[in-house]
């Protein structure tokens, strides 16, 4: 249903078009930053590194958007919430964007190495779990849906889990000389940024439930 | 040890866990309880159905709605103005706790009433008399006559109703030189000059500006804390700023009551969220 004052509707879905807008700009990131590092593409890894300023310029604007409709329009109920859970993801999705450009500056600088097969395959399962899991976030904030919220956030727990299996991969695995390690630790350290983004999209699935029903599971979260 | 250093923030640590948050206070005592409340006009018109209502002790309560709502009809019912045009006419109960005494009951004398639960109006309305004589007469019609007891309780009326600093000089001038805020506080000083119980204000700053409303609400929140207000107001940013509990009417029904956080951050009706979000009619 409209508002009876129509700037206050051309507000609010200026908002939305923004954040979508800076959503599907960090989803093209995450994307491509796992690319890039399994392909071993460095013009890719540079397109991911230099739209980080644009995710930040996005950024700047959706939380400006954000503090002139709490001014001007005083939201309340589901508007308020929609405005502060808006608020909240932007900053999450400027941070998956930072860990999506470290991932694409360790392509650009470390991982000359070639990774092992059943590393890469790990990686590779990491990576689409993450991308589901940022696009599935998005897709819950933006349309308003708890329940696709909710898989978001239970479907965590695998991200996690396939991480950790890679870690133990290349710990655990044949030794490798002193020269690949630079290569492991950089490959470690990517799985790590995609295991955070992942935690990013735990946090705005949480925003999307507190959107749509006004209540987060993260109160009863256990860390 | 590598794992450790990979996954530190899943490592547990000895933090001891935070208490849990304690629960909330108790909730304040019932002062007053509207039950099952209708109310009719003499030409029939049913303004109020079915309102059944908590009026929580020394706290402020906010009724909202759009105009024609009942919000007001409801506010007159606690101390009887409907009885001043003859045919209206209520049924159910507003119990005045803790003596459980039915304000709309017909053995009840509406002058008593009004003694008990104050009024203030939209519009500043005070007598064309002094300052004094405006807060003073409210003591006179309870028979007060010792002029030692009458000074002390205008003086105190006035410096309840944060006004006193800006007229104590001037008290035998006429109400009408003060400015419209003044005026409003000079009627919130007559009303509380009888010591009322509840204090009713209808729309209380809708006729000022924003400087006078500020000084009208924080003069509001002071007063909630010892006394019981029951606010109408057509200005939500106000209802959620001063009140503890809100209540949404809509055609005479009360809609939704509850803490005034709730009902503006996550109302349960959804038309308690049109209204309150801009999106009614």
């Amino acid at each position: 249903m409209e508002h009876t004052l129509k700037s206050f509707d051309l507000a609010l879905s200026t908002l939305m078009n923004s954040t979508t807008r800076m959503a599907e700009q960090v989803q093209v990131m995450v994307t491509e930053s796992g690319k890039a590092l399994l392909a071993h593409d460095v013009d890719l890894a540079r397109r991911v590194v230099e739209s980080d300023l644009l995710v930040d310029r996005d950024y700047e604007a959706v939380r400006a958007q954000c503090l002139e409709i709490l001014t001007r329009f005083h939201p309340v109920a589901g508007d308020l919430r929609q405005v502060i859970a808006i608020e909240h993801s932007a900053g999450d999705l400027e941070r998956a964007a930072d860990h999506a450009k470290s991932i694409a500056k360790r392509a650009i600088s470390g991982l000359d190495g070639v990774m092992t097969e059943q590393s890469a395959a790990l990686f590779t399962r990491l990576h689409a779990a993450v991308v589901g899991a940022i696009e599935d976030a998005n897709d819950a904030l933006i349309r308003r849906d708890p329940d696709l919220a909710q898989r978001v956030i239970r479907a965590d727990r695998q991200i996690d889990e396939i991480h950790d299996d890679l870690f133990h991969l290349v710990m655990a695995g044949p030794k490798r000389s002193a020269a690949r390690m630079p290569s492991d630790v950089h490959l470690l350290f990517a799985a790590k940024s995609l295991e955070r983004i992942g935690d990013h999209a735990t946090n705005i699935a949480e925003e999307a439930m507190f959107m749509s029903k006004g209540a987060s599971p993260s109160a009863t979260r256990d860390d | 040890m590598l794992e450790t250093i990979m996954n530190i923030e899943k490592s547990p640590t000895d933090a001891p866990r935070l208490p849990p948050i304690p629960a909330a206070p108790e909730e304040a005592a019932v002062r007053a309880k509207v039950e099952s409340l209708n109310f009719y006009y003499a030409d029939g018109t049913q303004a109020l159905k079915s309102v059944s209502m908590p009026i929580l002790d020394r706290q402020i309560t906010a009724m909202i709605g759009p105009s024609g709502c009942g919000k007001s009809t409801l506010l007159r019912c606690f101390n009887r103005m409907h009885d001043l045009y003859p045919g209206n006419r209520y049924e159910g109960r507003i119990s005045l706790l803790p003596e459980n005494q039915n304000l709309i009951g017909p053995e009840i004398d509406p002058v008593l009433v009004r003694l008990r639960i104050g009024m203030v109006f939209q519009k500043p309305n005070p007598f064309p008399k002094s300052i004094y004589e405006n807060v003073a007469s409210g003591l006179r019609v309870r028979g007060v006559k010792s002029k030692a007891v009458i000074d002390e309780a205008v003086e105190a009326a006035l410096r309840r109703a944060a006004i006193w600093d800006e007229v104590k000089d001037r008290l035998h001038r006429s109400a009408y030189d003060l400015s419209g805020g003044q005026q409003q506080r000079l009627c919130i000083a007559r009303a509380l000059a009888p010591n009322p119980e509840v204090l009713l204000l209808d729309e209380p700053t809708s006729a000022l500006d924003p400087i006078a409303t500020a000084k009208i609400e924080d003069l509001v929140q002071e007063l909630g804390k010892d006394i019981t207000i029951v606010i109408v107001t057509h200005n939500m940013q106000q209802a959620a700023r001063i009140s503890a509990r809100t209540a949404f009417m809509y055609l005479g029904e009360l809609i939704e009551f509850g803490p005034t956080e709730r009902i503006f951050e996550n109302p349960s009706h959804p038309q308690t969220e049109q209204y309150i979000t801009g999106r009614y009619g």
